[in-house]
């Protein structure tokens, strides 16, 4: 309640701008309009209606709301619209995924490469390599100038 | 005599620097077949210690191969093969413990050096590549690992040419 002593109360200003939006609501919904929006979601709109002028408090936008709807606690929920909702999400899901790919399908690509390079150099090599080991290849040079020396050549 | 000593000394160094190699490094000038025999099994007996520690020391084998190379080689492409054995060894052996830092920088001077003897067409330097392919690849640097790994194929690729071409490559 004390909320209510620093705000004012609704005013006949208010309350008649409530009653336009309720005949607006009831009007959309007899001339069949597009699909119709929920009794709750017509609280919802015209309790912002009357909400703009005067700021009402929380009880005098009750009152309005059972006095002219017949709905009792209205000002609770002002539900937004669910496709912004899902939009949003999906584009957050979207961003996420397209980073996810971004950032990691190149690096996937690269080690892909990375293994097949790897594997054709590491043959290749291995093909030029007379023999395996760096021991075997430094003892073969030894060999070699061992032999020569005993042919006399320098 | 100070007068006389000045043309003596500029003429000494004229024929120091005259003499220098800087590229050759602390090569023998005439390298003989028992340099080489010498040299050659130096190299074969530590590689052969160095396969001993390979698994449980490899630190302590790239150290042992890494003081071989301060050794003065003979100026040869058999004692520069060798050289590169050693680089490319050393390297991996380098891997194997972990310093990746270590690793690059012996495969980089084994690169170097093949390049500056004109030995960068061989089998070597091929396998110098690949090892510095891994390297690179353990430094989680894959686009450095493929560019490496592109090089020691083309190397082996030219050698193989050489080789069909009746070319002989170290």
């Amino acid at each position: 309640m004390t909320d209510d002593k620093s705000t004012p109360e609704p005013e006949a200003a208010d309350l008649e701008e409530a009653r336009q939006a309720r005949a607006l609501a009831e009007a959309m919904e007899g001339s069949g309009a597009d699909a119709p929006p929920d009794q709750e979601l017509l609280v919802a709109a015209q309790i912002s209606a009357v909400r703009e002028p005067g700021q009402l408090s929380d009880a005098a936008r009750d009152r309005i709301g059972d006095e002219l709807f017949g709905v009792s606690g209205a000002r609770a929920r002002v539900r937004l619209p669910r496709w912004p909702i899902a939009a949003a999400a999906g584009l957050v899901l979207a961003g996420g995924l397209a980073a996810i790919v971004a950032v990691e399908l190149p690096r996937l690509g690269d080690g892909r490469e990375r293994v097949a390079f790897h594997r054709q150099a590491e043959l290749l090599v291995a093909e030029l390599m007379p023999r395996p080991t760096a021991a075997e290849r430094a003892q073969a040079i030894a060999d070699a100038a061992a032999a020569r020396l005993r042919e006399g050549a320098p | 005599m100070k007068r006389a000593t000045l043309p003596i000394l500029l003429l000494l160094l004229g024929i120091l620097a005259a003499g220098s190699t800087p590229d050759a490094g602390p090569t023998l000038q005439e390298p003989t077949d028992r340099e080489l025999f010498e040299y050659a099994t130096r190299i074969a007996e530590a590689h052969r210690r160095a396969d001993a520690k390979s698994v449980s020391e490899p630190g302590v084998a790239a150290q042992e191969l890494g003081e071989l190379l301060e050794w003065p080689w003979p100026s040869s492409a058999d004692a520069y093969a060798l050289r590169a054995d050693l680089h490319a060894r050393r390297a991996q052996l380098l891997l194997a413990a972990g310093r990746w830092e270590d690793a690059e920088l012996a495969v980089g001077a084994g690169i170097a050096e093949s390049e500056q003897q004109n030995i960068s067409s061989s089998a070597l330097t091929a396998q110098l590549w690949l090892r510095f392919g891994e390297v690179k690849e353990a430094r989680g640097d894959d686009l450095g690992a493929v560019q490496a790994y592109q090089a020691a194929i083309r190397t082996a690729k030219d050698v193989l040419i050489q080789r069909r071409e009746g070319r002989k490559g170290p």
